[in-house]
């Protein structure tokens, strides 16, 4: 059940990451230089979880 | 005269990177020569240095041909992935505003994003072809009468290789779709950049473009080229991870990137809120 958990976990949070980038882009579109750099953060640091718990999720297997 | 075995792999090779190059000269004819000759067509180019322009034009066909004849590794690899991909987006950077307007329509970035995921795609399909080739014949597996059609270990990593792909085409598709296609963002742009906004644009979507190049290499192929190498890497990690998850908690890494990601979001709000 954890296994699937973190799965499903792990992909709606790497998904989830594009939503900053996506907002990344539309914030320097508008000039707001500051905003798009600290949003490119919160997507790689959002991916960078969603790789821990995949990490977390294959180890479940067992 | 060489023999017919060692000609082989050599035969094999150019095979392997036929598609490839194909596919990088269509996305070479889609995103440089045709804009190119519509904007001559159209009298767009006035003041330009012909030299100059066909220097630009010619440079990502270098990259890639440079690509080809380099040995397999990181330099092969920057040069297919990183060099080519960003000289062939080089010429519409640095065009004139209004020519890159008039010239290439909205429909043409998605073209030109599509032909950039399938020469992606057939640069990585031909390396991971590569590195299996090298690997040699797998040995021989002892089979036992009664099993499933495909084992679950099989279905699981299916399941992740899918999962895979859907994130390789799903990123680049709607971020360069955002960049290209996105009527709010081209407003913004227009609003912003004023008559420089087509070269806002194109400056946006090679940054995009260069991004996702980073978050492919460091979370799709390498993962992939680990499992190349036999998961020798990964198993002496899983190992250690396992110690870590029987005491029931992800690495310190993962605290970091959630600290990280909280405290950049509280960022972000403050500084829209003030």
């Amino acid at each position: 059940m954890r296994k699937y958990f973190f799965e499903v976990l792990a992909l709606v949070l790497i998904l989830g990451s594009l939503g900053f980038f996506l907002e990344c882009v539309h914030y320097l579109g508008r000039r707001d230089y500051v905003a798009a750099i600290l949003l490119l953060f919160v997507g790689v640091s959002v991916i960078h979880v969603g790789a821990e718990l995949a990490r977390l999720a294959l180890v479940e297997r067992d | 005269m060489p023999d017919a075995a060692s000609r082989k792999p050599k035969v094999l090779q150019c095979a392997r990177m036929t598609l490839p190059l194909a596919l990088g000269v269509n996305l070479w004819v889609v995103a440089v020569a045709l804009p190119m000759l519509l904007a001559a067509h159209a009298h767009a180019l006035g003041g330009v240095s012909s030299a100059g322009l066909v220097l630009v034009s010619l440079l990502p066909l270098g990259a890639l041909a440079a690509g080809r004849w380099l040995a397999r590794g990181s330099a092969q690899a920057w040069a297919l992935l990183v060099a080519f991909p960003v000289l062939v987006a080089a010429p519409q950077a640095l065009a004139a505003a209004e020519v890159t307007a008039r010239v290439v329509p909205g429909v043409a970035w998605l073209l030109a994003a599509v032909s950039l995921l399938a020469y992606l795609g057939g640069v990585v399909r031909a390396h991971a072809q590569a590195e299996r080739a090298e690997d040699g014949a797998p040995a021989p597996i002892a089979r036992k009468l009664h099993q499933d059609p495909v084992p679950s270990r099989w279905k699981r990593r299916i399941r992740v290789y899918r999962g895979l792909a859907v994130v390789a085409l799903g990123f680049p598709l709607v971020l360069v779709g955002a960049v290209g296609l996105w009527p709010s963002f081209a407003a913004s742009l227009e609003a912003s950049f004023g008559a420089n906004a087509a070269r806002a644009q194109a400056f946006a979507a090679v940054g995009v473009g260069l991004l996702w190049v980073v978050i492919l290499r460091a979370y799709v192929l390498a993962p992939l080229h680990g499992h190349l190498q036999h998961d020798r890497d990964l198993l002496r990690t899983m190992e250690r991870d396992r110690r870590h998850a029987r005491r029931g908690r992800p690495r310190p890494a993962f605290y970091v990137a959630v600290a990280v990601a909280l405290v950049t979001m509280v960022a972000v709000v403050w500084q829209r809120a003030r």
